[in-house]
């Protein structure tokens, strides 16, 4: 009886150690995980050969941050970037962004920065050459961004991302 | 029966080794730590503990070790290139490092990212900062609780202990508030031989 009892506590000790090991791990991991910045799922785009559409890359920005646009006001901030790679015939012609917004940190009012915050849209053209067959297709890449809020800055970071292109004679 | 438990006790406390180490190496660069020499690591609340030493290089290239500073007050600034509010800060510093300098102050800057050091060194330079500057390393940052967030500056006595942490830009009034508090910290009383103001 003892012994049944002693292995039982040994059980939930274990038990108990490795559950708030694990909590403890998968904390350090949720703070290196976290995005500041939300991907929508990219609608997909139909294709018809040598005519080029636009796939629009949508994200949100979390609330009381911000992200460099794509053209910030000095070249040693990070700005927001999208890379789609060509594949399979298809290409990626040169992408559009939108314009930031000027804003400036209370302790600096005299330094802007152009920023996204918020919902943000990116136009991206997509076509497909003559020799792509007609099917469906992927392109693959990413967005990099580094984000802020009022007084603190984090390390830039990035987000897969995918676009489903169709391409029809 | 009792080897059985204290086998048992060995495999608990491997497993959740393993399991802690597991989460705690799950990034990039974390393989970096022979370029940083780090002892100790931070957990909780930061005040009161002992500052982890380190080792890392200087944008010169040379050695700088934390533990070479005792003796002094230390500012250990976290910082980047691409931090807006760093920047801000950054004047200040260079101006607190010549008021307290003479009193024992020592601020230490660690550039915490993957940028050209020659472009750092630029940028110091075009700041005017008149403190030591050294490369950053993730293993210094995770040792040091995990800076995130940039800037993230440790104040720390002395003694070697820590005695206020700051993340984020904070005013000047403030810094320079913990600049004396860390200044007075590890000081002895003259007259009695124990820590100034007990």
């Amino acid at each position: 009886m003892k012994t049944s009892a002693i292995k039982i506590n040994v059980i939930l000790l274990v038990g108990i150690l490795v559950a708030i090991t694990s909590l403890h791990a998968d904390d350090l991991l949720n703070q290196k995980k976290h995005q500041w910045v939300t991907l929508f799922p990219v609608a997909p785009v139909t294709v018809t050969k040598n005519k080029p559409v636009k796939a629009m890359i949508a994200f949100r920005v979390e609330q009381g941050y911000h992200i460099n646009s794509n053209h910030p006001k000095s070249e040693l901030l990070i700005p927001t970037e999208i890379e789609l790679n060509p594949a399979q015939g298809l290409t990626v012609g040169k992408i559009a962004y939108p314009p930031g917004e000027d804003m400036s940190l209370s302790f600096a009012p005299d330094e802007k920065l152009n920023v996204y915050a918020g919902e943000v849209s990116v136009a991206v053209p997509v076509s497909a050459g003559k020799s792509v067959a007609p099917g469906q297709y992927v392109l693959k890449g990413q967005l990099r961004y580094q984000a802020c809020n009022d007084n603190s800055c984090f390390p830039p970071k990035t987000i897969p991302l995918e676009v489903p292109v169709k391409v029809v004679r | 029966m009792k080897r059985n438990l204290v086998v048992l006790g060995i495999v608990i406390v491997v497993v959740a080794g393993m399991l802690y180490l597991g989460a705690y190496n799950s990034h990039p660069g974390s393989g970096s730590a022979s370029a940083a020499v780090v002892k100790g690591k931070l957990t909780g609340d930061p005040v009161g503990k002992m500052a982890p030493d380190f080792e890392l290089k200087t944008l010169d290239g040379k050695p700088l070790r934390l533990s070479d500073y005792r003796g002094k007050a230390v500012l250990l600034n976290f910082w980047a290139t691409w931090c807006g509010p760093c920047k801000i800060e950054m004047p200040w510093f260079v101006d607190l490092q010549k008021k307290y300098g003479p009193q024992g102050l020592q601020i230490v800057g660690v550039a915490m990212e993957d940028t050209d050091v020659a472009d750092i060194k630029k940028f110091t330079q075009e700041m005017g900062v008149n403190y030591p500057v050294a490369r950053g390393r993730e293993a210094v940052g995770e040792a040091y609780g995990g800076v995130m967030g940039l800037p993230t500056s440790f104040y720390i006595g002395r003694d070697g202990s820590i005695v206020e942490q700051s993340a984020g830009l904070i005013g000047k009034d403030e810094i320079e508030k913990h600049i004396q508090a860390a200044l007075a910290k590890g000081v002895e009383d003259p007259h009695t031989g124990t820590p100034a103001g007990k």
